[in-house]
């Protein structure tokens, strides 16, 4: 029989590789895409439209179309994600209600992205009438990241100790108003990581914009929210798979890896920077 | 103004509302369509007994598949498929009048002089009313039809095909497969994050991983196109490197910053105190990790499988790209098969509004909704029960 | 016969053991008591060298069983662990059955043999005096018992592996008076098969269960000495001022 020892040093071996070969996997992605998109990326590459049916130029128009459904979706879940998380904290109490909302929070952030898809298609494009546009794509993104939202704006209230709320009630302030000038501007830095990670989510969405906003082909930049536009995450989908001459749109699809990559990489870099900084600043206190 | 948030508290539960109710008042719009191609009508010979057909058999009688009437409850009589241009090869343009009206009479009287007809028409040049035709009455599309149908032929004619089940079998044979592989190797990962790593390793590769958790499914998905399916095709010699096998390989990675998150909070939840009842007890550390970390982590752990399985069912894009698209039923690994997503993404943007095509995906997409809500209440339950244990 | 040799240990900086000469006797109950903070627990870990799952810990000086060096490299820690068995101060038992948990060392050092697994669990639930409480239910979740009978079942799982040597932290602290005197009991009846070490700092408890007791404070085994003596006519007046409760 093999040794109690033995077996550990097997095992221990065997995790050591596994830790290794699972992260040499992850980093040969990220590395693969920077080593080749890394070169195509210039000034030139970001601000300039596609030319040549899209086998030259630059994903300018992408990025403006991102750019607009970033602002969209956030003009749709921040406000509402954030009302809906000091319903439930402040107001809720913790009974049976606060509970199914949770679960019903839970259960639309586990929906599908397509199903938001085939959902904004139906409400918003068919239904409402908006046709493909920014409006109808930000409502779908916006619906999308709305529990992430809600789910940060709860944490952050709820790290904001009980004496404040009390402190500042005791002082004859109402509810409201001590949710406004106390929770509100405690918990903001924190609320604002809600925000940047969504906007991560949203650049990279590509199954709810498909029917809803996104364009094959459209150099001209939108002039109105009814206007459909190109988006970074469509754009890599179509050059990677259909555009009309796979091999010389190869180089313009790693860019375009490449920028999402970095927008992502950038906002959770932001995101964990605020926590921990303003983190800090919160116990302090 | 607290009337508003009141409101806002239900705006999730407003959203999946609304999803629910536009997800099935489409999808469920399929089971009032009819079975033939909307526009179309089936006619037969008058003396045919034979009054509807199933969209099944319609495509499989315009196939040749069905060659007897006998096989469809009717008379021994060959049947013979008739598609209305055929008319064109006997009658010219001028015989037929300026604005065709004279079709309808033409095609009666062809259907009237052959009993094994069965003729496909467009609604307005029907010959009604005429004797020796007969109109079959168009079967409405069943759920039989929809859940129990082997092939997916959405755009055939006369009789487009609905079957779900080569996409059901393709999602499922692409998540567990997917699941199969990330399993050991994210347990894996996590035991030795949670267990083995120095504290330095840990706090660099932590957030690496969970970084990854957020690349967008379309990098992966380009990821998997240029490097994993050329790669497939060459070390296993397949015509095509688009497969089952790189869609589960894909979800795989896809799913690990999950699986090893998940499993890795739950094994560094276990309570020191039992890691170190065992450890005096002459375990060693190995033997501690799998009789008692393991274990103890056990609910924990399936719900990160849990959960890497709900990821896989709806991922999309990813797999739109690289499991090749064809809608049979899968039989190996190593074929091209279709994921309901993949579906809906492929074909809504082709498939008219309204249109039987339009419901059906709306119908994949009602699928799809049950079971990921299925998979997200299993997973809270799973939870919930691990955070009730040690009392 | 345990012995401690000019044993000094460190928690990084923190000097928490300060040049310690100890000898316990075979087949003896000893005690250590002191104020919290004082290092009793820390020195009773070093003998199971549990203190080496805290990262930044340093020893000094040399630890004996039966004459061997304890932290000699050529010695396994697993192997050390068997024969010093430990109880702790909260009952921890494993989310295992009542059997699997007193089971659970035997089957992690190799036994297979199903028949001598089941007599070595009655046998150590009997030394525990808790087999006739749950032989109905030995199948049942040890989480199903009270603390005190889990506590006990910590102790029939410490037994189960044949150790010669019995470490307890503060075994009764989390229990109830009942459930207190009968562990006490136990300790009591075990003397006779185990040298037991047990840190309290219930000092009734040390003179109950004890036969020699150690006094520490601050780092230093200030006294040592029969319990008897030690509670009647303390050496050190530190001694007389902890156990008449002038401080700690």
């Amino acid at each position: 029989m093999m040794s109690k020892k033995t077996s550990q040093n097997i095992a221990f071996w065997v995790f050591r590789i596994l830790g290794l070969v699972v992260v040499a996997i992850l980093f040969w992605i990220l590395g693969f895409i920077i080593y080749h998109g890394a070169g195509v990326i210039n000034w030139k590459f970001l601000t300039t439209a596609p030319t040549d049916g899209m086998t030259g130029g630059g994903i300018f128009p992408a990025i403006v179309g991102t750019f607009c459904l970033i602002v969209g979706s956030m003009v749709v879940a921040f406000p509402l994600g954030v009302m809906s998380a000091i319903y439930t904290t402040e107001y809720a109490g913790n009974g049976k209600l606060v509970r199914f909302i949770r679960i019903m929070t839970n259960n639309l952030g586990s929906i599908p992205s397509i199903i938001f898809g085939l959902f904004g298609m139906a409400l918003f494009v068919n239904a409402l009438g908006f046709g493909d546009s920014i409006i109808a794509g930000s409502f779908t993104l916006g619906l999308l990241v709305l529990p992430l939202v809600i789910r940060t704006t709860e944490e952050a209230l709820k790290a904001i100790p009980d004496s404040f709320r009390t402190g500042s009630l005791a002082l004859g302030a109402t509810k409201l108003q001590t949710i406004r000038r106390v929770i509100l501007p405690m918990a903001f830095p924190n609320i604002t990581t809600g925000l940047i990670l969504s906007i991560g989510r949203v650049s990279g969405e590509t199954a709810p914009i498909l029917f809803t906003v996104a364009a094959y082909f459209l150099p001209k930049l939108p002039t109105s929210i009814y206007d459909q536009v190109m988006a970074l995450p469509y754009h890599l989908y179509v050059i990677a798979t259909s555009g009309t001459d796979l091999e010389a749109t190869r180089p313009i699809a790693y860019g375009t890896a490449l920028v999402l990559i970095i927008i992502v990489l950038l906002m959770n870099l932001l995101a964990s920077f605020l926590r921990r900084h303003f983190g800090k600043k919160v116990k302090t206190n | 103004m607290e009337g508003i948030l009141t409101v806002s508290g239900a705006v999730t539960t407003i959203t999946i509302l609304l999803i629910v109710v536009f997800l099935f008042r489409e999808g469920f719009g399929l089971f009032k369509s009819p079975a033939v191609e909307r526009g179309y009508l089936l006619c037969v010979n008058g003396d045919n007994p034979v009054r509807h057909l199933g969209p099944k058999d319609i495509k499989e009688v315009f196939d040749w598949e069905i060659t007897d009437w006998s096989e469809l409850g009717g008379p021994n009589e060959e049947i013979v498929p008739y598609r209305f241009e055929q008319i064109f090869d006997v009658y010219s343009d001028e015989e037929l009048g300026e604005d065709y009206e004279l079709l309808p009479e033409k095609l009666g009287e062809v259907i009237a002089s052959t009993p094994g007809i069965i003729a496909f028409i467009p609604e307005q040049y029907v010959p009604e009313g005429m004797d020796g035709v007969k109109i079959l009455r168009s079967d409405k599309i069943t759920p039989a039809d929809f859940f129990g149908g082997r092939e997916w032929l959405p755009t055939a004619t006369p009789a487009p095909q609905f079957g779900v089940l080569p996409l059901i079998m393709g999602t499922l044979w692409v998540s567990l497969f997917a699941i199969l592989i990330a399993l050991p190797l994210g347990l894996g990962v996590a035991i030795y994050l949670s267990e083995l790593a120095g504290e330095r390793m840990r706090k660099i590769l932590k957030p690496t991983i969970e970084l990854l958790a957020g690349i967008p499914s379309v990098v992966y998905g380009f990821f998997g196109l240029v490097v994993l399916v050329p790669l497939i095709q060459k070390t296993f010699s397949l015509p095509v490197g688009e497969t089952a096998f790189a869609g589960s390989v894909i979800l795989a990675i896809m799913a690990l910053p999950t699986i090893i998150t998940v499993a890795e909070d739950a094994m560094r939840n276990t309570p020191r105190a039992m890691r170190e009842a065992s450890l005096a007890l002459g375990a060693t550390h190995w033997q501690t990790i799998y009789r008692v970390v393991i274990p103890y982590a056990g609910s924990g752990i399936s719900a990160a499988v849990v959960l890497g399985i709900g990821r896989a069912i709806g991922e999309t894009m990813a797999v739109l790209m690289v499991t090749g698209n064809a809608a049979v039923m899968p039989h190996s690994l190593f074929e091209p098969v279709r994921t309901i997503p993949a579906t809906i993404a492929a074909e809504l943007g082709e498939a008219p509004v309204g249109g039987a095509h339009y419901q059906a995906l709306f119908m994949l997409g009602c699928i799809l909704f049950v079971i990921t809500m299925i998979i997200s209440v299993t997973a809270e339950a799973i939870s919930k029960r691990q955070s009730n244990k040690g009392l | 016969m345990i012995e401690a040799k000019n044993v000094n240990f460190y928690y990084g900086d923190f000097h928490a053991l300060k040049d310690i000469n100890m000898t316990m006797e075979t087949n003896t109950v000893t005690a250590f008591i002191g104020p919290s903070g004082c290092g009793k627990s820390t020195f009773l870990r070093l003998f199971n060298r549990m203190n080496d799952l805290i990262p930044g810990t340093r020893l000094e000086g040399q630890c004996l069983i039966d004459g061997e060096d304890i932290y000699a490299k050529s010695l396994r820690v697993d192997d050390l662990r068997k024969r010093v068995g430990m109880v702790f101060q909260k009952p921890n038992p494993f989310p295992k059955s009542i059997f699997e948990n007193v089971a659970y060392g035997l089957r992690v050092n190799g036994v297979k043999d199903r028949a001598f697994i089941a007599q070595r669990v009655e046998e150590s639930l009997r030394g525990a005096a808790l087999w006739d409480e749950v032989k109905d239910k030995l199948k049942k979740s040890a989480f199903e018992l009270s603390g005190g009978q889990q506590q006990r079942l910590c102790i029939a799982r410490a037994l189960a592996v044949s150790p010669s040597i019995l470490l307890m932290d503060e075994p009764a602290s989390a229990l109830d008076p009942i459930s207190t005197s009968k562990v006490e009991e136990l300790i009591h009846s075990l003397k006779k098969d185990y040298t037991i070490v047990i840190v309290t700092h219930n000092m009734q408890q040390a003179a109950r269960v004890s036969d020699k007791t150690g006094f520490f404070m601050l780092g230093e085994l200030v006294e040592y000495n029969d319990t008897k003596k030690m509670f009647l006519n303390p050496d050190k007046v530190q001694t007389q001022n902890y156990i008449t409760g002038r401080f700690g």
